[in-house]
């Protein structure tokens, strides 16, 4: 009959910091450091991309700045057409698009959204020298607040079930 | 940017041969993690400027812009480290945070890639920064695409979730019995 085996007991020369063993203070220091080189890459992306326009918060509040300026909508419902143009309606604005160069709108816009690129031209007009229809409007954002919600429930009850052992 | 549900359960699928649950939902997580750390903070810093709560400047537009950096490889890579380190331990997968942080950062390329192939009015994301900051798109298929392919996709996904289910429930395996060589004494 043999006798137990004798096992290697590994050594643990120093914690790393991605071990399940560093003190708390560690980790948060190291996670501090990860946050200011995120903020670092925000920085200097922010820089490198100065000059665009992030949205129509811009062209609100600094309307001689954005006219001429090369202006991106995406995603919004048309809300009246004519032959001159349409208007799409953002959160808080509408944008007369004017020389429109895009696919041609279908005759239903209730499900349908448009992405435009053009020039700002001020007065809440631009030109619309590219651009893209879209359908299932709404949708997209439903399916996924309805996902994060089952998501989220679904791991706050299982993060419940292992703190309760 | 392919819908949420179509990220999730991407991940849940690719994720299928993951023996661990835990390393499983570490996986899934990671399908939000670019979003979380990009989308979520520029959309409430635009609606803060709106509101009157930021001043709008070059410094808040900058900023705004510059929040697509998690968006990128190595923004999620940075995202997915943070998240890791402050994790409680109990959270954590079998093999430990450095399994969180790979498991987190590999969902999150999984949403990249998706993102990737997608066709927007304009290329939106810069996968190369810091090396440069042109953005780039494969352009192989609509945004919509996605909401078309999400019934299959929860399909798939509900199946292996049941699939899961019942190999959890059933009785573990009896291991084989190993027979010695040796003669038996006498």
């Amino acid at each position: 009959m043999t006798g137990p085996s004798i096992t290697d007991v590994s050594t643990v020369s120093s914690p790393a910091l991605l071990s399940s063993g560093p003190p708390l203070i560690l980790r948060f220091l190291a996670a501090l450091a990860l946050l200011a080189l995120v903020g670092l890459g925000v920085y200097d992306l922010g820089l490198r991309m100065d000059g665009q326009i992030t949205g129509m918060t811009e062209c609100f509040t600094q309307e001689e700045w954005c006219r001429g300026r090369e202006l991106t909508l995406s995603y919004l419902p048309v809300v009246d057409r004519s032959e001159t143009g349409f208007t799409l309606a953002g959160p808080g604005f509408e944008m007369r698009v004017v020389n429109w160069q895009g696919p041609a709108l279908p005759d239903s816009l209730v499900m349908t959204a448009v992405s435009v690129q053009g020039t700002y031209l001020g007065d809440q007009r631009m030109s619309g020298s590219t651009g893209m229809v879209h359908g299932f409007r709404k949708v997209k954002r439903w399916v996924g607040l309805l996902v994060l919600v089952l998501w989220l429930g679904s791991t706050m009850r299982w993060c419940l079930e292992r703190y309760r052992g | 940017m392919a819908d949420l549900g179509t990220h999730l359960l991407v991940n849940r699928i690719l994720g299928a041969a993951l023996q661990s649950r835990v390393a499983l939902g570490y996986l899934v997580a990671g399908a939000l993690v670019p979003d979380l750390g990009s989308r979520v903070p520029r959309m409430v810093l635009q609606q803060m400027v709106e509101w009157g709560l930021l001043t709008p400047s070059q410094g808040s537009f900058r900023l705004i812009l510059g929040l697509d950096f998690p968006h990128t490889p190595v923004g999620t890579l940075l995202v997915s480290l943070v998240v890791a380190l402050l994790m409680p331990a109990l959270l954590l997968p079998p093999r430990g945070r450095r399994s969180a942080a790979g498991l987190l950062f590999a969902g999150g390329l999984l949403h990249l890639g998706l993102d990737f192939c997608q066709e927007h009015l304009t290329p939106g994301y810069r996968y190369l920064y810091p090396l440069s900051a042109e953005p780039y798109e494969l352009a192989w298929m609509s945004t919509e695409a996605s909401l078309l392919v999400l019934p299959l996709l929860a399909a798939v996904g509900w199946y292996l979730e049941r699939l899961s289910a019942a190999s959890r429930r059933a009785p573990p395996r009896p291991s084989p019995r190993v027979r010695s060589s040796k003669k038996p004494m006498p």
